[in-house]
């Protein structure tokens, strides 16, 4: 490796000590190998040209080619390796002592298994994907995002129960109420069939968006009626929710349509609701229990002499929130409403969930004949019962349906 | 003994499998070069064997963490080189005559002194007296490059120094080296003519 800029002119350098022709007068300085390119040749930095170049070089420099001779010399002496006992006996059993040679067949077979393993986990992972592929429900370990289904669960369970107390109850209503009604209206015992139903859409509670819509929807929670009490009322109390009093051309349907928004009308409402043919409806015969989720009321149409009272008094209180108030309240109703303080009546039960759940509904089926109870229970979300509540503030109608009526 | 890395590797996934015949040739392929770099460096063949045995156990029990990107002489020596700097620190060693003739066990066997064995005989004691004179660094350096053939670049991050400073070690004890080489040559030689 020649210097840089070709300048082979020796260099002091203190730190290397005196050059070996310092002391050689008959060398001229031109002549004279710099330390820089031994130390280059001796860390075999040099191609074959360059050292060509620096041998032709040493012939002039005698000094500096006695130096590199003896230097070659000494590092080939260095690179001799001494002799070196075998240690492959003593460290061979000394491994052995930590750690099991195999013999051959026992590697294959170490290494079959492995292979095996290895085979069943890809197998394994290959099944795994393909039934995930073709049965996906079947393999998902988590739980469904299906929280109506729970929902519709827990909620029929608890109707269930609930209508099972109004059953028990109405049971009794009867020996109560005999000495008022006559034999037209003689309630019978009540059967209970429910089933329940998710509501699929919006669709079916007809536009949300508009605040009529979503009062009707909202009004009516939970309703308990007994169309064995109820022989004439064979009414669909979807229809009703689905229909604005100002919107549905049959004024028999609006008036039910009033009363279930209303809950509990007044005497005078009751009078004007009834009709030659239903004349059942809201009348004194029919007791119906409902309530919304944010402000749960009762509506017991049967019982003219209770349901404004009721109304007015009973439910006030906030079922999930308050249900230790709630359940008070209950207690101190009147005696058919004894068995809704019992443990299978939870309103809390009820209406739990509202969140993410927009509508549920449990009903009988479409058609209600005489003699067939029913449940229908309706749920939104709270959304539209502030809805609802901004919209009956103002006033009521400024027309009522009723008034059609003949 | 050397091999390509493809055989190195082979050899390596064999003996880690438990292969007894894979291990041996590891240590025949290694044992001379690891063992002459640690008696150069100590000066105690005693400590060398030690050493040069429990590098080889520590690396054969351990082969399953070997990184295949890296030589397996390269990791060996590093295992080896902590080794010896751990059995330093418990006995450090000390570099006299007679230690490093008895390392030559056929040193005074009168069968077998022939001039020729005498002479190479004593060109190593002196290399091994000089060796002895330099520095750590400088005599690990030396021993790495001029005894073993380790590029610099190897040498650097094998002792986790610049490369610059590898040279710079490799330099200096190089020239002190050839200088005690020569004194005791000359002093050789000298006393050589007395007992003519």
């Amino acid at each position: 490796m020649d210097r840089p800029g070709g300048d082979n002119t020796p260099r002091p350098d203190p730190r290397r000590g005196p050059h070996p022709a310092d002391a050689d007068p008959r060398v001229p300085d031109a002549a004279r190998i710099p330390d820089d390119l031994v130390d280059a040749f001796f860390d075999r930095e040099l191609d074959r040209e360059a050292q060509r170049r620096m041998f032709d070089r040493l012939r002039g420099d005698p000094p500096r080619c006695e130096e590199i001779t003896s230097t070659r010399e000494m590092l080939r002496e260095l690179r001799r390796k001494p002799d070196a006992p075998d240690l492959t006996g003593a460290i061979l059993a000394r491994v052995e002592s930590r750690r099991a040679f195999l013999t051959p067949t026992w590697r294959k077979l170490v290494t079959t298994g492995r292979l095996a393993v290895a085979a069943g986990v890809l197998l394994g992972i290959g099944l795994a994907a393909t039934a995930q592929r073709l049965w996906p429900e079947a393999t998902t370990f988590r739980d469904q995002p299906a929280p109506l289904t729970g929902f519709v669960d827990s909620t029929r369970a608890d109707a269930s129960s609930s209508f099972r107390a109004l059953e028990r109850t109405l049971g009794a209503a009867p020996r109560q109420i005999a000495g008022r009604l006559g034999d037209e209206f003689a309630p019978v015992p009540l059967v209970a069939s429910t089933h329940a139903e998710a509501v699929p859409s919006d669709r079916v509670l007809g536009d949300r968006a508009r605040p009529d819509a979503i009062d009707m929807a909202a009004a009516t929670r939970y309703f308990a009626c007994s169309s064995s009490l109820w022989p004439s009322a064979a009414c669909d109390f979807r229809t009703i929710e689905r229909h604005t009093p100002t919107h549905q051309p049959d004024p028999a349907i609006n008036a039910r349509a009033a009363a279930a928004r209303w809950g509990a009308p007044a005497e005078r409402d009751l009078l004007r609701l009834r009709m030659p043919d239903r004349s059942r409806l809201l009348h004194g015969h029919e007791p119906g229990m409902s309530g919304s989720g944010d402000r749960p009321f009762a509506a017991f149409a049967g019982w003219p002499d209770r349901a404004p009272r009721l109304d007015a008094e009973l439910f006030h209180t906030d079922p999930p929130h308050e249900p230790d108030a709630f359940r008070a309240q209950l207690a101190d109703r009147s005696a058919w409403l004894a068995e809704a303080r019992s443990a299978t009546f939870e309103p809390r039960a009820i209406l739990r969930g509202s969140t993410g759940v927009r509508v549920l509904e449990l009903h009988v089926p479409e058609h209600v004949t005489p003699g067939q109870p029913r449940i229908v229970t309706r749920w939104t979300p709270a959304a539209a019962v502030g809805a609802r509540a901004a919209h009956d503030r103002p006033t009521p109608p400024p027309s009522h349906p009723a008034d059609d009526l003949p | 003994m050397s091999m390509t890395r493809a055989e190195e590797r082979k050899l390596i996934r064999l003996a880690a499998a438990g292969d007894k015949d894979a291990a041996a040739a590891f240590i025949k392929c290694h044992q001379n070069s690891l063992y002459a770099y640690l008696l150069r460096m100590s000066g105690r063949p005693d400590m060398a064997e030690d050493v040069v045995q429990e590098a080889f156990v520590r690396v054969l029990t351990n082969l399953d963490r070997f990184d295949p990107k890296y030589r397996f002489s390269t990791w060996l020596f590093t295992i080896a080189r902590r080794l010896y700097v751990n059995a330093c620190q418990k006995h450090k060693p000390a570099y006299d005559s007679d230690m490093i003739g008895n390392w030559r066990g056929d040193w005074d066997l009168p069968s077998k002194a022939t001039h020729d064995h005498e002479t190479a005989t004593n060109a190593r004691s002196a290399i091994d007296v000089t060796l002895a004179k330099l520095s750590p660094e400088q005599r690990e350096v030396i021993v790495l490059f001029h005894q073993l053939d380790w590029p610099i670049a190897v040498i650097a991050q094998h002792l986790g120094m610049p490369e610059g400073t590898v040279k710079s070690h490799l330099h200096r004890g190089r020239r002190k080296m050839k200088a005690l080489f020569e004194s005791d040559r000359k002093l050789s030689e000298q006393v050589a003519e007395v007992w003519r």
